[in-house]
């Protein structure tokens, strides 16, 4: 896993590397700092004369001095990279979203929106797709699971940004009862604060429940019509018995290492959600930096990215043995 | 597993052998071969049962039976069933999957046609016909007729003798008005300016600019009252009172100092010009701040206080200077007329703003006749009070008009003051977009070519030395129908000569605008159009048709590599295959966005670049699938028996592994279109997508909009049901194969 992530992180480097050096913005104050910090960090080359053969070079006059600064070749600014995240964990200067910051600390900044915006998304989903799942397994082909199947296939189908505009349309254009815009600040009151997080988690919970339920209600069908659940019966527990003490038990075996899954699913899914709701969160800056061509940052981002979805993969691994004993990832086939 | 299931499970058995062997050249079918039957037996039960008690059987207890009939099998009634029949079958008994393949063919169909036969051009801009309303029936009729309602209109209104409340149409917006169906939900509302037809409100002043220099910068008043302050009985005191509140202007809300002042003139330097005397304190005290939601929003503070008028008079002092001695204000203003108003004092940087409200002038001892209460007078009201800011502030208005004035009651010097919060009556109008659109316009300019082409076919006529006025459209140009421009409608005419000695006119004029623009008779867009004048119906069905093309092409490529990268990695196995996976594995944890945008920025933003780098990692699903059907069935015995027979490694993939995998392998490719137009539509929808192309993901993302959500939301509507739809449908058309193709599956999505 760590090597996966290694290569791909090493990829991502390159390809992103592979892009032209963009102009400049802002103040020659803080190009130059910008520039310098590069610079050290070993990416640029700092040069009074142009050497046209280095490629384009950012051109910076202060004081009447005008210094060249080009881009090292891709090799040895990997080595750079590599060296500075080792060593000092230095993932590089933002360019354009905070000019001359760490890259890592812009993100820091923005991860909590990210973040508390999934895990109440998560906590909300979680018990409605449980429910839901549990009732239409409970009422197989009954009209209750043909409305909640029914329901289940139009909420995965319909694309998460028809969903996010609908629910701005409604909620915040036409009944007026949420900001319009994701509210954030130093002066903004609790109540301005949960309305602001009405329709982001709404707009995740919509797709996650949809999958929970699904997930619940075919695991559960299947634990429902397996034998042990028959002779449970047999030996005369009611029905209500049998489902809590064994049917239950048994179907969350595979759906509690998807929570893991989903909460990393919908982590990256709300890219598209912090951009229409202006959320400052990270899949907002991700969208940000590509759009503004602020690679480091980018870097970052997608380096966090990464290593989460591996990391969950490992994690539902790990967490299915400790659901069920009998499931072992490694163990000889017996 | 239900019932159902169990039986189809079966049937998929049954019908998979039947593949199995049809391929492997195994003949089941031959059922004419009778050697390879044995022949049954027949007897007589009778004689068998004689034997049963011991004695022996005679030779003639048998006999045969059938004995000069010749057997044979019968043959099948029934046809064989083929795989893809079977499973034909069982997709058509799945309802809601023929539904979605129905409406999928549909949108399949409509994406190809409505493009060709809707006349209308989505190219381009067509700045006239932004924004129009969906429109079938024809306008007034309620419903999709192309309509548009305008909320929260002023609407002027008289009071007549009785107080009725009189209004007939709507005259505030000439734009509008020429094209209003119906005026509807007529109610009380506020408006923040001063109006002929508004009551009420606060008078609301307003430091306008930052960076005032001059420090108090708005004062009111009422002036020329023949108030007595020098009288000694208490009982003739001046009571006033006020409320005063600070105003919440644009996100604005610093609390600007104010005091009471009076104003008269300073007869005592013997100079006719107007002085203005705080007499009290500066102070930023406007009691308590309001509770949000219970008051007005935009109302910060406020407070009624009550003074007596006639003791801060008589006890004001007046400094000229800093080493002057304090005079009494009194003895400065030896004449009788007298004004009061309040002195607003803000910071020089800030916008300030602040409201007077009830301001109430009463003598202790009695009612103020009407002699010495100006204010009674020239208001008409019962009571003293100042109460209409709006009918003040329009007094001031008229008094700038009007220098001889008497009633020059308000004022704020050279500053903003006007109405606040006026009482006026609102209504939404219901207008005719259409028409308002294409109907007539004026102010239009007809160029040179088409009048040039009027003159020679004879339609129009006109002297250039009489002007517009002669412009006449003949008898002959009526008839055409072709001259668009309204009779009597012509503003200008000018005409140009050319260095080739050619005239060229051209008329400023009121035009029938459907006409002008080229079209025959009043367009009609069932859907409306979107805020560059495209018409929807055509807009959202070519980018469903890109969307589509855009889909097929990449799912064709994608299954392509994917199956032949599957076949391989899962027909070896082993180290091939591990070496396979690690490159899958990489490749998938690219982000998409990434390559897309290197591969936009170094190859530019077109169809076939996006194309490209939805190829590029979009295959690895299609791979896996495959991957794990080679798993499945290259352990199977009939591969083995036809790797015995020598079969080399192609005739076995293509042969025996492929045609068994392909049910599979079809669902999830199908399932794979509507995953291309997903991630397209993601894109696009984040501005990262195709730029010159219209797929349904730009369409969305330009209709996405506030504007778009608060006043047109059609225009997100109709492209967001088309792209749910197409989802739903392609899902369930999926699904439903997916289950019929390989029923063991059915149930776990």
């Amino acid at each position: 896993m760590i090597i996966t992530t290694f290569i791909i992180l090493t990829l991502t480097f390159f390809l992103v590397k592979l892009l032209p050096l963009e102009p400049m913005t802002g103040t020659i104050a803080q190009q130059k700092a910008y520039c310098e910090k590069q610079t050290y960090l070993g990416y640029f080359i700092r040069t009074n004369m142009p050497s046209p053969n280095l490629g384009n070079a950012i051109e910076l006059t202060e004081n009447g001095v005008t210094t060249y600064y080009y881009n090292k070749p891709i090799i040895l600014q990997y080595g750079a990279w590599l060296k500075g995240i080792f060593t000092q964990f230095n993932w590089g200067v933002s360019q354009y979203i905070v000019p001359g910051n760490d890259a890592i600390n812009i993100i820091g900044s923005r991860l909590g929106y990210t973040v508390s915006i999934n895990v109440i998304a998560i906590l909300i989903a979680i018990p409605l797709g449980f429910i839901f799942g549990i009732i239409a397994a409970l009422n197989k082909n009954k009209p209750a699971d043909h409305v909640i199947s029914t329901l289940v296939m139009v909420m995965i189908s319909v694309p998460s940004f028809v969903v996010i505009s609908v629910l701005m349309l409604i909620l915040a254009y036409s009944l007026h009862w949420v900001p319009s815009v994701f509210p954030y600040g130093p002066n903004i009151s609790f109540g301005e604060r949960c309305a602001g997080y009405v329709i982001p988690v709404c707009a995740l919970c919509f797709g996650t429940v949809a999958s929970f339920t699904r997930y619940t209600r075919a695991e559960l069908c299947e634990v429902m019509s397996s034998e042990f659940l028959l002779l449970a019966r047999t030996k005369g527990l009611s029905r209500g018995q049998s489902i809590v003490r064994h049917a239950l038990r048994n179907s969350l075996v595979p759906i509690v290492p998807m929570i893991i899954g989903e909460f990393v699913g919908i982590l990256s899914g709300s890219a598209i959600l912090e951009n229409l709701y202006s959320i400052p969160g990270i899949g907002n800056l991700f969208i940000k930096c590509i759009n503004l061509h602020d690679y480091n940052v980018l870097l970052v981002d997608m380096a966090f990215y990464t290593i989460i979805g591996l990391a969950a993969n490992l994690l539902v691994d790990i967490s299915y043995g400790i659901v069920d004993p009998r499931i072992r990832m490694g163990a000889k086939a017996q | 597993m239900s019932e159902k299931n169990l039986k189809s499970d079966n049937d998929f058995e049954n019908s998979n052998q039947n593949t199995d062997n049809n391929i492997t050249d195994n003949p089941v079918n031959n059922f004419n071969d009778e050697s390879s039957f044995n022949k049954p037996e027949y007897y007589d039960a009778n004689s068998i049962a004689n034997a049963d008690d011991g004695s022996e059987v005679s030779k003639d207890s048998f006999s045969f039976v059938q004995s000069d009939k010749k057997l044979h099998d019968q043959k099948f009634t029934t046809k064989p069933t083929t795989f893809l029949k079977d499973a034909l079958k069982r997709f058509s008994k799945n309802k809601s999957s023929v539904t979605g393949g129905i409406i999928l063919g549909l949108l399949f169909i409509l994406a190809i046609f409505v493009p060709i036969f809707v006349p209308f051009s989505t190219k381009n801009d067509h700045p006239y016909e932004q924004n129009l309303p969906m429109k079938l029936f024809p306008a007034g009729s309620g419903f999709w007729d192309g309509t548009r309602t305008i909320h929260n209109q002023t609407l002027p209104y008289e009071v007549d003798d009785q107080g009725n409340i009189n209004y007939d149409s709507y005259v505030g917006d000439p734009d509008l008005e020429n094209y209003i169906l119906k005026i509807k939900n007529i109610n009380m509302g506020y408006i923040d300016h001063a109006s002929s037809s508004a009551s009420g409100g606060y008078a609301m002043m307003e430091r306008e600019e930052a960076g005032d220099l001059d420090n108090q910068t708005t004062f009111m008043y009422c002036s020329e009252m023949p108030f007595d302050f020098t009288s000694t009985d208490p009982d003739d005191d001046y009571m006033l009172s006020y409320t005063l509140g600070t105003y919440n202007r644009d996100g604005y809300s610093q609390m600007p100092k104010f005091a009471l002042a009076i104003v008269g003139h300073d007869k005592a330097s013997d100079k006719t010009h107007k002085k203005v005397i705080p007499l009290t304190e500066f102070s930023s005290d406007y009691g308590e701040a309001l509770p949000k939601k219970k008051a007005d929003m935009r109302v910060v503070q406020h407070k009624t206080q009550s003074v007596n008028l006639s003791e801060i008079v008589k006890n004001a002092t007046y400094k000229e200077n800093e080493n002057s001695t304090p005079v009494s204000v009194l003895s400065l203003f030896v004449d009788d007329s007298y004004s009061f108003g309040f002195i607003m004092q803000s910071e020089r940087d800030l916008k300030t703003a602040f409201y007077v409200k009830d301001f109430e002038l009463s003598k202790k001892s009695a009612t103020l006749t009407e002699k010495n209460n100006l204010l009674f007078r020239s208001f008409g009201t019962e009571n003293s009070k100042v109460k209409d800011a709006n009918e003040l502030v329009q007094i001031e208005r008229d008094d700038k008009s009007d220098p001889s004035s008497k009633y020059k009651y308000w004022s704020a010097s050279g500053k903003r003051f006007d109405a606040m919060d006026a009482y006026s009556l609102k209504c939404s109008i219901l207008i005719d977009a259409y028409e308002q659109s294409y109907g007539y316009k004026s102010g239009q300019i007809v160029k040179g070519s088409v009048v040039q082409d009027w003159i020679d076919k004879g339609y129009v006529e006109f002297d250039f030395n009489i002007g517009p006025k002669s412009f006449k459209i003949t008898e002959k140009g009526k008839k055409s129908g072709e001259v668009y421009i309204q009779e009597n409608g012509i503003e200008n005419l000018t005409a140009t000569t050319l260095d080739s000695g050619e005239k060229v006119y051209t008329l400023t004029c009121t035009v029938l605008m459907y006409k002008f623009l080229g079209y025959k008779s009043m367009p009609v867009h069932l859907f409306g159009t979107d805020n560059h004048g495209k018409d929807l119906l055509k807009y959202v069905f070519s980018g469903l048709r890109t969307s589509l093309i855009l889909g097929l092409i990449v799912a064709t490529i994608n299954i392509l590599i994917g199956v032949i990268w599957g076949s391989i990695s899962g027909y070896f196995g082993g180290l091939t295959d591990i070496i396979m996976e690690r490159i899958t594995d990489i490749l998938s944890g690219i982000p998409l966005l990434v390559l897309m945008t290197v591969l936009t920025l170094k190859l530019g933003p077109t169809f076939f670049v996006f194309a490209l780098s939805l190829c590029l990692t979009g295959w690895i699903g299609i791979a896996s699938t495959t991957r794990a059907q080679f798993y499945r069935y290259r352990g199977r015995e009939y591969v083995l028996a036809s790797k015995t027979l020598g079969a080399k490694s192609p005739r076995l993939i293509f042969r025996h592994i492929l045609p068994n995998a392909i049910g599979t392998i079809i669902t999830s490719s199908i399932l794979m279109i509507p995953g291309v137009i997903f991630n397209e539509a993601t894109l696009s929808f984040l501005g990262l997508g195709l730029k010159n192309l219209d797929s349904l993901g730009v369409i969305l993302s330009d209709n996405s909009n506030a504007n778009v959500l608060s006043y047109y939301s059609y225009q997100l509507i109709f492209p967001a049901i088309i792209i749910s739809l197409l989802m739903i449908c392609f899902n369930l058309f999926g699904n439903g194969l997916r289950d019929a193709v390989n029923p063991s599956l059915k149930g776990d999505d």
